[in-house]
């Protein structure tokens, strides 16, 4: 969930008005779009109401890369970032403040969910989503729908992002049980993806995979949740099988000037009354365990947290590991 | 004239060479400082690796000769397009002129990324060309136009055309067309005539329109991630995912620099061979 917005859009606005005296202003990078909006509902109007004294200042699209530059040439512009599963591990450590556990809460977090240098902010998922029209009335019924393009014919749309899930899911749809999946068998999952590389359509952005899905380009998409569901009106619905998990987690640049802002910020955007508002606007579901049998009912059925039967984890120490080989052959893999 | 050289050594200085002065200043600052700054990152301590990296690694020598193979062939197909529509702008009626320069122009000034997404709509399995061509009853299964090679050639010479058509128009206009007619007075068939009198005096807009669409097509990002297949990625998509994706700075600067070495090495050629075309012309004209 990186590309938020188009590439080089840079959306800049005050939330609060200007008046007062604002002592702190908190930059905050995010993925923009709807998702941004959301959270600017959710998190970030109740935050300065409850605090006068600060300002938050909202950029997108929030980027790794953008954030190692600034840290790396001394002038860190962001105070808080929203990042994927790939960053925010041990390994970037160079990059980022340690979360502090002195003011953030760190029993309130699902497992897994807080770790030394990020806190989820909420949970996702990529789902298996299809047009309806395409398969009158038939449902798929599991990943390997996917990859079965003669009960399910059309084209497929599919993330073209290695530690996206797409090779968990080849291995899955090919028989591997979802808790023995690591170490990935990367050659075994390229195999798979092989018997329709050529029916498959690649997004790089969220915009992209709506519009596949929606425009009837491709009959079938491995998309963000969020994404399948605003294509419903166009028929597009979710198999809840078998999903691959993802979340969104916040990160504090490494030598901002405004650490403890940040991290009291970080607090109040994890507890039950934000993370709960935030699930009125996208269907995404709380990092806060506090908050997981308070969801609104909007989206009620279709949240990650809702099935989580069918939920496929993604290792993601295993990926900060093997992340850049396993690129380099699923690029290799890609120009083939 | 003796107290010339007395004057102060400034001010011998030609007077145009001050105007240059916010130029080189604005090139040093926003274009060489970052470039050096570029290598640097390239060779961190000193180490070459990223460059052995990239030689050595088959992906990115593919990627940098498809760059190479599409480039050639946009501009080839830029330049074949381009030549007759600077030479209907060249000789016709102003109204029609006009018309031209518009149906040019206009699309040189939407955003790019505006124009790439619109070939999407007309090119995809369920665009318009492909539900026209299915609705006369000539296809039964769509046809493959975009997400291959031929999309993205469709893509990039539709953005390059204008940086093709203008610099041909500038030269071709400047042609006396009494030369044609007097070649045929001497006898010489039309076909005769445009390739031994016609044809060589537009050759400066020929070079000068190839160069700049093949230097320009070798930096393409954009059109060929959108329109083209992963098979089809560009360096320029390369350098993208090492930075943003894989943040790895050092070889997505080693990436850089090995574009912009390849493109000065290409400039440089075109730079020769028009160099050795000059001189032969000018002997040829001698010996005339």
């Amino acid at each position: 969930m990186k590309l938020g917005s188009l590439p080089g859009a840079l959306t800049i606005c005050l939330l609060a008005p200007s008046i007062g005296s604002a002592e702190t202003t908190l930059t905050i990078s995010s993925y923009g779009g709807g998702y941004q909006e959301a959270q600017s509902k959710a998190y970030f109007s109740p935050f300065i109401s409850a605090n006068p004294d600060v300002l938050i200042r909202e950029d997108s699209p929030s980027s790794n890369a953008k954030l190692k530059a600034m840290v790396e040439a001394g002038a860190v512009d962001w105070d808080i970032m929203v990042t994927d599963d790939t960053f925010g591990l041990d390994s970037d450590a160079a990059w980022l403040e340690p979360i502090d556990y002195t003011i953030v809460n760190r029993d309130k977090f699902l497992p897994g969910t807080a770790d030394t240098y990020r806190i989820a902010a909420d949970i996702e998922a990529t789902v298996l989503a299809y047009n309806a029209e395409d398969f009158a009335g038939q449902t798929p019924d599991g990943l390997a729908a996917f990859f079965d393009t003669e009960t399910w014919p059309g084209l497929r749309a599919a993330w073209k992002y290695a530690p996206g899930g797409l090779l968990e899911t080849a291995l899955v749809a090919d028989g591997v049980p979802a808790d023995q999946l690591y170490p990935l068998d990367v050659e075994r999952a390229l195999t798979k993806l092989d018997t329709i590389k050529d029916d498959i359509v690649w997004w790089e952005t969220g915009a992209q995979s709506e519009q596949l899905l929606s425009s009837g380009e491709a009959s079938m998409g491995l998309v963000w949740v969020s994404r399948a569901l605003s294509g419903a009106d166009k028929g597009i619905q979710i198999d809840w099988t078998e999903w691959t998990s993802q979340a969104a987690y916040w990160v504090v640049p490494k030598g901002t000037k405004n650490k403890d802002a940040a991290m009291k910020a970080l607090e109040f955007f994890t507890e039950p009354a934000q993370q709960i508002a935030f699930t009125e606007f996208m269907p995404y579901g709380p990092s806060n365990k506090n908050a997981v049998d308070g969801v609104l009912p909007n989206f009620k059925g279709n949240l990650p947290t809702d099935h989580l039967e069918g939920r496929i984890q993604i290792n993601a120490e295993w990926w900060a590991e093997n992340g850049a080989a396993v690129d380099q052959r699923f690029q290799e893999w890609l120009l083939q | 004239m003796g107290n010339r050289s007395a004057r102060p050594l400034l001010s011998r200085v030609p007077a145009a060479l001050w105007l240059l002065i916010p130029v080189l200043l604005f090139v040093a600052v926003f274009f060489l400082y970052p470039l050096l700054r570029l290598l640097m990152v390239s060779v961190p301590g000193g180490s070459f690796q990223f460059y052995e990296q990239i030689l050595t690694s088959p992906v990115f020598l593919r990627v940098i000769g498809e760059t190479f193979q599409t480039s050639l062939v946009v501009m080839l197909v830029t330049v074949l397009i381009a030549f007759p529509y600077a030479y209907a702008m060249a000789n016709c009626s102003r109204t029609t002129l006009l018309l031209l320069t518009i149906a040019l122009l206009i699309p040189f000034w939407v955003s790019l990324l505006l124009r790439s997404f619109s070939w999407i709509v007309l090119l995809q399995n369920s665009g318009l060309v492909n539900d026209m061509l299915r609705g006369l009853g000539l296809i039964d299964r769509p046809l493959r136009l975009i997400r291959t090679p031929l999309g993205v050639a469709i893509g990039m010479v539709h953005v390059l055309l204008p940086y093709a058509v203008l610099p041909l128009y500038t030269i071709l206009k400047k042609i006396d067309m009494r030369l044609m007619e007097a070649s045929s007075i001497c006898g010489a068939s039309w076909f005769h005539g445009f390739r031994r009198v016609y044809l060589p005096m537009t050759l400066p807009g020929i070079a000068a329109a190839a160069i700049l669409t093949f230097t320009l097509s070798l930096g393409f990002y954009i059109t060929p991630a959108l329109l083209g297949s992963p098979r089809d990625m560009m360096i320029a998509q390369m350098i993208a995912g090492q930075i943003q994706e894989q943040l790895n700075f050092g070889l997505g600067a080693a990436l850089a620099v090995v574009l912009i070495a390849l493109t000065a090495t290409a400039f440089g050629l075109f730079g020769l061979l028009q160099m050795v075309f000059a001189r032969r012309q000018a002997k040829r004209e001698q010996t005339a």
